[in-house]
């Protein structure tokens, strides 16, 4: 067990116990992760920012029945993204952050031309704006499938669907993305 | 990228799952599971499935970089574990249950002081 690792274990038995300067820490240590996996489902900071906090309110309630068989990050990402889907009406309602300028503005990137930078930003900005129009739950599957690594099981069971809908709803999420960039190069639309 | 993409654009429509399930039966969840089967049954739908995972990787190449919550952030859930857990979900019911029975009660006593008055007319 790393030295990370074996801090959250102590962290969360504490905070089992009901020790709030020990969950405090547990929130600092993790709010980095658990904001940006909001704001990659719900693409809005406002409500990433409300889906992030109620997160961990939630896990604060759960957290006598954490068991540690998952980890503790693993399991409170599963609580967000139960979160988000469950304020996905709210979601719907807001409107999607521009998060494309300051997005990719820091960070170091790799040594290209400006041709093939050009193109590189030109796919970020389409697929960006291609995420933006999936519905809410075919993109909490892309995002928890293709960048998290989850199983469909897992999707299915934060999200309270089937692994058959979880299957379709990706493959239904690859199509339309297909689409849309394909449409904003121009070639078919 | 967009050379593979044009590729798969013209797998993609297959009609087998997209033109023959009747309405009734599309949304439902023996829908989604004929179609899951078509899926992994059908060589048009497993090309495209394979298009697919080049999206996959586009999406992972371009995911939002790691950011930070807005300052404040950690104060507002700590102070949010101590607000009281909302029992306005066991009052609303209440109150819609003792509105819709103070309407009941209402149409009732108004039907029957006209059905009185009919009778008294009546009579």
């Amino acid at each position: 067990m790393t030295e990370r690792a074996v801090q959250v274990s102590t962290l969360v038995e504490l905070a089992q116990d009901g020790d709030e300067g020990a969950f405090r820490t547990l929130v600092e240590l993790h709010q980095q992760d658990v904001f940006t996996l909001a704001l990659r489902l719900v693409r809005n900071r406002e409500l990433a920012h409300d889906v992030a906090q109620e997160t961990f309110i939630k896990a604060w309630k759960a957290l006598p029945r954490f068991r540690g068989d998952a980890k503790f990050g693993t399991w409170i990402h599963r609580i967000c993204v139960n979160t988000a889907w469950t304020l996905r009406a709210r979601a719907k309602r807001h409107q999607h952050d521009d998060l494309e300028e300051e997005r990719f503005g820091a960070g170091p990137r790799p040594v290209i031309s400006p041709e093939q930078a050009g193109e590189a930003a030109d796919l970020r900005g389409r697929l960006q704006r291609a995420l933006d129009q999936l519905p809410v739950e075919q993109r909490t599957v892309v995002v928890m499938k293709d960048v998290y690594d989850w199983t469909h099981e897992e999707i299915a069971e934060a999200m309270d669907v089937t692994v058959s809908a979880s299957k379709v709803r990706l493959h239904r999420a690859h199509r339309r993305l297909q689409r849309i960039l394909i449409t904003r190069d121009g070639l078919d639309g | 990228m967009v050379e593979i993409a044009k590729t798969a654009v013209s797998r993609v429509e297959c009609l087998a799952v997209h033109g023959r399930l009747p309405e009734g039966i599309a949304g439902s969840s023996l829908g989604i599971s004929l179609m899951e089967n078509h899926i992994d049954a059908c060589l048009v739908c497993k090309a495209d499935a394979a298009s697919g995972a080049v999206v996959s990787a586009a999406v992972r190449a371009n995911v939002l970089p790691s950011q930070m919550p807005k300052a404040g952030f950690v104060d507002g859930v700590m102070s949010g574990l101590r607000s009281p857990s909302a029992p306005v979900s066991r009052h609303r019911p209440l109150v819609k249950v003792s509105a819709g029975a103070a309407s009941a009660v209402a149409v009732a006593v108004v039907w029957s002081l006209r059905k009185r008055q009919r009778t008294l007319g009546a009579a």
